[in-house]
């Protein structure tokens, strides 16, 4: 079952020039760093006049779930929600 | 003499996303691709399955099964609530794909078009419609997602092409012309003709049609004179044969919302907490557009699923929130006094909100005032964010009508955020 989790979290992306791309890379969370895999669905919401884009992925291992959220406004990575499995450490 | 059925070469094209909220569900976690997902209304055990992937269907999890149910036939079942700016954007990809393919492309709801590919750069390229439709297929693998599957339906007309599309799930591609018409109604009941409902089916067979093949070979005379008793009845004999009279695109008539609660309610004071928070959304989007309304629709579901419903010609024109809610206070004294399990709001007629029109009934009211401080609030809301501002009466309803996807019009729909182009790999 997926939990909400709703917190700000140490994010490692990249920015990809050719296909005008971010994509999340490792995500630091609860003492853990989670090498994240491929982005499974992307799409945007508008808070006000903020843009927030969220990533729907798993970690490497795929055995966690997670939905990251970027606030253009604030430049914060947010923790959406997760579901909960077994941990993938670098 | 009698027209025959239309033996064009078929340039419809019917698609759509197979389950398409669970498919989304699973698309966004992969853990979940393979498995039972059920998208409910409310992830609680009185919740209502509103789209099951197929693994869930094939277990008899379908729309409308209670979430308890769902858990009692699959312990192991991933419910999720609804996230509707996922499937608006896939929505938006969905269009972009066929907008490569043609410029006729018609949003039927949130996860079905159709596409008239009649002179289209594909076709005059030499490509078969079937080619068309498995590219199609592929590019919605890569701009959608690759655990995303559609069916296409192929005819000469919307309706032959719909009913294609629903010949074989999941993943399907049917065509339907005038060769294979008869074969392929010959082994399908009433019910399984786009719109024919169980209560058309018992008119029809009132009048000693059973089959969709005595429907076909039902007389134009007997579908306009006893069955359908009206122009109607023509329009199917035309339809049945693959002739095109579907080919309307409908301006939009109403703006509205709807809530269902959690639990069945009939106190005044959450009533009309709900009935400010639908009345707020519908006035954002009427002034979004810079319309006013000149009517006004309330319905409730009752906890016996019984319904009711009210509607009244506004007697001045509809624009501030508070015009629309103090109306639907009106209409909700009205309704008969039970638990309440849905409740819905609507605006229609209509007309531009400038220059304003001033009613004999506005006496002492400063018209342009009231729009001035109802423009004012939105303007704050969209640039914090949806309600903070809103009327008083709505607070401590923030979760209250939350956010859900229309199945009908989608021109409120924008462009996808994401470029794309069928050579992008």
């Amino acid at each position: 079952m997926t939990t909400r989790i709703n917190q700000p979290v140490k994010v490692l992306a990249a920015f990809d020039s050719k296909r005008m791309r971010l994509k999340p890379l490792q995500l630091a969370w609860n003492n853990t760093t989670y090498r994240l895999g491929k982005v499974d669905f992307f799409h945007a919401t508008k808070n006000g006049a903020e843009r927030v884009y969220h990533f729907s992925l798993c970690d490497e291992s795929g055995g966690t779930y997670m939905k990251l959220a970027f606030h253009t406004h604030s430049l914060v990575w947010m923790l959406e929600e997760v579901e909960d499995e077994q941990l993938a450490k670098v | 003499m009698e027209l025959g059925y239309n033996t064009a070469t078929p340039r419809m094209m019917h698609i759509d996303l197979n389950s398409c909220f669970a498919t989304i569900e699973q698309q966004a976690n992969r853990r979940q691709r393979g498995r039972p997902v059920g998208v409910a209304a409310y992830d609680h055990p009185n919740g209502i399955i509103l789209a099951a992937s197929y693994e869930a269907k094939a277990l008899g999890i379908k729309l409308g099964t209670r979430v308890k149910e769902a858990q009692a036939i699959c312990p192991g079942i991933y419910i999720v609530e609804p996230d509707p700016p996922k499937y608006r954007e896939a929505h938006r990809r969905f269009r972009a794909v066929l907008e490569t393919f043609t410029s006729d492309v018609t949003a039927k709801s949130i996860d079905e078009f159709v596409i008239d590919l009649t002179g289209s750069l594909s076709i005059n390229s030499g490509k078969t419609m079937e080619a068309i439709g498995f590219e199609i297929k592929q590019a919605i693998h890569e701009y959608v997602g690759e655990a995303v599957n559609c069916n296409v339906g192929i005819a000469p007309n919307r309706f032959l092409a719909k009913l294609a599309a629903g010949l074989h799930k999941p993943d399907g591609l049917d065509v339907i012309t005038a060769d294979n018409l008869e074969r392929t109604l010959s082994e399908l009941r009433l019910t399984d003709l786009p719109g024919i409902n169980r209560r058309f089916s018992a008119r029809l067979k009132v009048e000693g049609i059973y089959t969709p093949l005595e429907f076909l070979a039902a007389t134009r005379q007997t579908l306009m004179m006893q069955v359908f008793r009206g122009i109607v009845g023509h329009y199917w004999w035309l339809r049945l044969r693959g002739w095109e009279i579907d080919d309307k695109r409908g301006e939009r008539r109403t703006i509205g919302h709807q809530y269902a609660v959690p639990r069945p309610e009939r106190t005044p004071k959450k009533l009309n907490s709900v009935l400010a928070k639908l009345s707020e959304k519908t006035g954002r989007r009427l002034r979004e557009k810079q319309w006013v309304a000149h009517g006004i629709h309330l319905g409730v579901r009752f906890a016996d699923y019984t319904h009711w419903g009210q509607s009244m010609r506004a007697p001045k024109a509809l624009y501030a929130t508070s015009d629309i809610f103090h109306l639907g206070q009106q209409l909700l004294a009205r309704a008969p006094k039970r638990e309440i399990t849905l409740l819905s709001v609507g605006v229609h007629y209509f007309a531009p909100a400038h220059p304003e029109q001033l009613s004999f009934f506005d006496g002492q009211r400063n018209v342009a005032l009231e729009r001035y401080i109802a423009d004012a609030m939105d303007k704050v809301n969209n640039t914090f964010g949806e309600f903070v501002v809103q009327p008083a009466v709505m607070m401590g309803v923030e979760t209250a009508a939350k956010d859900a996807i229309a199945f009908g019009k989608l021109d409120d729909i924008e462009k996808s955020i994401l470029d794309w182009s069928p050579d992008e790999s």
